[in-house]
C-alpha cells in the first residue's frame, strides 16, 4: 500500500497557523515584559511559563511542519480510505467506504490563500479529514468517494 | 393531518420538577422548620430566576403544537421566533413512554421520540406529554409510518394501538435485592462529586447561626488534633459508607421493578419507582452491549450489563446521567449465556488477544501516574508548611501505589478480538469494561502510537462504531500490531 502525499504548500499553511499561535502567546508575554513589574512567585511562574510556551511554539514552527508532512499520507481504493498522520503519535485510520455518511470539501482562510482544500469524511461516530489538497485532487477524491459509495451500496442492495 | 395540530397536556410544565425546584423546596422546608423566612427573602434574586422556569414552560406549552400525518411528525413552537421541526416518520428510531409522578397523577404519558440524528451533535429528540388516548393514537400513527424503515424499534410491537401491555417472550424480573446490591457496589466517584455539590449548596442555604454555634470550630479542632493521614482515611471511610447508602437508595428509586422482555425481535425494558420508564429496542438497532464491573463488583464476580443502542441511555431523555442498563446485576459466569440469548451474533466468544509483556512499560506512561508522583513529592514538602501534614508522605505513597496498581490492572485487563459476527474489547484499571459490538456496526478502526512504540509493534486501537455518544469510540491501549491487522481484516467493506 503506497500512501499518496499532500501538496507541499500545506507546510506553509501549517507554518502560518503556527505563527498565529506563536503571536497569541508572544504578544502578551512581550507586553508583560515591557509594561508589568513581575513580582512574586506565582507571577514569575506564569511569566517564565509563557516564555517557555513561546519557545516551544517557535521550535514547533521551525521543525514540526516538515515532520508532519513526512508522516501525512492517504490511500483510497475500491473499498476503503486509509489516513495516516501525526507528529509524535502516528495514527492510521481505516474507513470502509460503505460507512461514509457525507463528504465535505472545504477551505479555510489560510488554505484559500494557498489554494488548498480539505476533504472531510463524516461517519455517524465522528469525522476524519484529508488536508492539504489542490482543488483538482480534492474534487477528484470527493467525486470518486461518492461514486464508490453509491456503487458499493448498489452492490449490497442498499440503494 | 391524522393527528393535531394539538397542544400537549398541561402536565408537561412539571417535567423535571424536582431537578428544577429541589433547592427551592429545600429552602422552603428549612425556612418553615426554623420559622425564619429571611432565608427566602435574602435569596429573592435566585428565587426569581428559578421561578422563571415554570413561566417559560407555560409559554412553551401554549405555543407548541404537534401534528402527525402519513409522512411526518411536525412540531411548531416559539413565541417570538416560530420554529418548525419536521421529522420524517421513516427516520424515527424509537418511540418510548415514561411517566414521572406528576404524569401518573394526571394520567398522562410522555412520549420520547428520536431518530439517528442524535448520534451526532444535532439532536432530533422530541418529547410530547399527552393524554393516554392521544399518546396511544400518536404512537399508532408513528408506527404506521414504519413502511420502508430498516428495523424500526416498533418491529416487535404486537398491539399497535395500546400502551405498554403484556407481551409474549422470555421475561426476566430483576430482584429488588439485586437493584440494591448494584447501588452498593457501583463506583462512587461520580455520586460523591454530586454529593459534594449538593452539600455545598445546602450549606449555603442553612441559617448562619448553625455555623456560629461552635460546631464547626469543634470539628475543625478535632481534625487538626488527628493529623492529615487519619483525617483523610476517616473522611474516605465516611464518604464511602455515605456513598454506598445513598447509592442503594438512588438505585432503588431509579431502577425499582426492573423488567426485561425479550420477544425475539426486540428487547423491552421497564423500570422506575417515581418515574416509570418503558423502552422498546429492536435487536437490529442494538449495536452491542458492554459489561461494566467496578472494583467491588470484580471481587463479588458480578457486573452491570448495558446496551449500546441509539435512543436508550444517556441523552435518551432529559436526564443526561441515565444509564443504558440491560441487566442491573449479572454474574460473571452468566454473561456469555445471557448475551448469546439476547444477541445471537455474540454467541461465539473467543479468547482475548492480550498485550505482550514488553508493552507493560507503556501502561505506566499515564497522566495519573505523573500526578501521583507530584502528589508524593508535594507530601514531603507540606510538613514544612504546617505540622498538620506530618506523615502526609504515607498518603502520597499510598496514592502512588494505588495508581501503579491501576496500571498493572490495565495491563492484565486489556485485550481484543474480532470475528465475522462481533468484535470484543476489554479494558480498564480497577474498573473493568468488556464491550461486545456487532461487526456490522463498526465504522472505522484506528491504530495510534508513538514512532518508538510502533517500532516495537505496540499500538493503541480505537474503534468507531454506530452507538450513542461516548460509546461510539472504544479504545484499548498497547495491543500488539498483529491484533490490529487481524481486526481490520474483519471490517465489512
Amino acid at each position: 500500500m503506497e500512501y499518496k502525499k499532500l501538496d507541499k504548500k500545506i507546510i506553509d499553511g501549517w507554518r502560518t497557523s503556527r505563527v498565529i499561535r506563536l503571536a497569541c502567546f508572544l504578544i502578551p508575554t512581550l507586553a508583560a515584559t515591557i509594561f508589568i513589574d513581575i513580582d512574586g512567585l506565582v507571577w514569575n511562574i506564569i511569566y517564565y511559563g509563557l516564555w517557555a510556551i513561546c519557545a516551544y511554539c517557535l521550535l514547533g514552527l521551525i521543525f514540526y511542519p516538515p515532520i508532519e508532512y513526512r508522516q501525512w499520507g492517504y490511500y483510497i481504493d475500491e473499498e476503503k480510505v486509509v489516513i495516516r498522520h501525526g507528529l509524535f503519535f502516528i495514527s492510521q485510520t481505516i474507513i470502509p467506504i460503505i460507512r461514509i455518511q457525507n463528504i465535505t470539501i472545504s477551505q479555510g482562510p489560510i488554505n484559500r490563500h494557498l489554494g488548498l482544500y480539505k476533504v472531510e469524511i463524516a461517519l455517524a461516530s465522528g469525522s476524519h479529514e484529508i488536508v492539504g489538497l489542490d482543488q483538482e485532487t480534492a474534487d477528484a477524491i470527493g467525486e470518486s468517494l461518492r461514486a464508490k459509495l453509491y456503487h458499493r451500496m448498489e452492490a449490497k442492495g442498499e440503494l | 393531518m391524522k393527528f393535531g395540530p394539538q397542544k400537549g397536556h398541561v402536565a408537561c410544565i412539571f417535567d423535571n420538577f424536582f431537578k428544577d425546584f429541589g433547592l427551592v423546596l429545600i429552602a422552603l422546608i428549612v425556612s418553615l422548620v426554623s420559622g425564619d423566612m429571611d432565608l427566602l427573602s435574602e435569596n429573592v434574586g435566585v428565587l426569581v430566576i428559578v421561578l422563571l422556569a415554570p413561566v417559560l414552560r407555560v409559554v412553551g406549552w401554549l405555543t407548541t403544537t404537534y401534528a402527525v400525518d402519513e409522512e411526518k411528525l411536525l412540531i411548531k413552537s416559539g413565541l417570538f421566533t416560530r420554529n418548525e421541526l419536521e421529522v420524517p416518520l421513516s427516520t424515527i428510531t424509537t418511540v418510548d413512554f415514561s411517566q414521572n409522578i406528576f404524569h401518573q397523577i394526571f394520567g398522562v404519558y410522555k412520549l420520547n421520540i428520536d431518530n439517528n440524528a442524535n448520534i451526532a451533535d444535532g439532536q432530533t429528540k422530541v418529547h410530547m406529554t399527552l393524554k393516554k388516548d392521544d399518546a396511544a393514537a400518536v404512537r399508532s400513527l408513528l408506527m404506521k409510518g414504519r413502511q420502508g424503515m430498516d428495523g424500526s424499534n416498533f418491529a416487535a410491537e404486537q398491539d399497535e394501538t395500546s400502551l405498554p401491555h403484556r407481551e409474549e417472550g422470555t421475561r426476566y424480573q430483576v430482584e429488588t435485592s439485586d437493584v440494591l446490591l448494584m447501588g452498593l457496589l457501583k463506583s462512587k466517584l461520580l455520586f460523591l462529586l454530586e454529593l459534594f455539590g449538593a452539600i455545598a449548596v445546602i450549606a449555603n442555604l442553612l441559617p448562619a447561626d448553625i455555623f456560629e454555634s461552635g460546631i464547626m470550630d469543634r470539628l475543625i479542632e478535632k481534625i487538626a488534633e488527628m493529623g492529615a493521614t487519619p483525617a483523610v482515611l476517616i473522611t474516605i471511610a465516611v464518604l464511602f459508607v455515605t456513598g454506598s447508602l445513598c447509592g442503594m437508595i438512588g438505585s432503588f428509586i431509579r431502577y425499582y421493578g426492573f423488567k426485561i422482555l425479550d420477544n425475539g425481535e426486540a428487547v423491552k425494558i421497564e423500570y422506575g419507582l417515581l418515574n416509570r420508564k418503558t423502552y422498546t429496542i429492536a435487536k437490529k438497532k442494538i449495536s452491542g452491549v458492554f459489561y461494566e464491573q467496578s472494583a467491588l463488583m470484580r471481587i463479588a464476580k458480578v457486573g452491570i450489563l448495558n446496551l449500546m443502542a441509539v435512543g436508550y441511555g444517556a441523552g435518551s431523555d432529559e436526564d443526561a446521567s441515565e444509564e443504558a442498563i440491560l441487566f442491573p446485576l449479572l454474574k460473571e459466569n452468566q454473561l456469555t449465556e445471557v448475551i448469546g440469548k439476547i444477541l445471537p451474533e455474540m454467541q461465539a466468544v473467543e479468547a482475548y488477544q492480550k498485550p505482550e509483556p514488553k508493552a507493560l512499560r507503556y501502561f505506566f506512561i499515564r497522566f495519573s501516574v505523573f500526578f501521583a508522583l507530584a502528589v508524593l513529592a508535594g507530601s514531603f514538602f507540606l510538613p514544612k508548611v504546617d505540622d498538620f501534614f506530618q506523615g502526609a508522605w504515607v498518603l502520597g505513597a499510598l496514592f502512588l501505589m494505588y495508581r501503579l496498581g491501576a496500571c498493572v490492572m490495565a495491563y492484565l485487563t486489556a485485550g481484543a478480538y474480532g470475528n465475522l459476527q462481533h468484535f470484543s474489547f476489554c479494558y480498564g484499571g480497577y474498573k473493568k469494561m468488556r464491550v461486545f459490538v456487532k461487526t456490522s456496526m463498526i465504522e472505522s478502526i484506528e491504530s495510534v502510537g508513538s514512532r518508538w512504540k510502533r517500532k516495537r509493534g505496540v499500538m493503541d486501537i480505537n474503534i468507531g462504531c454506530l452507538a450513542p455518544g461516548g460509546e461510539a469510540t472504544q479504545i484499548v491501549d498497547n495491543l500488539p500490531e498483529s491484533t490490529f491487522n487481524e481486526l481490520k481484516e474483519y471490517l465489512i467493506y
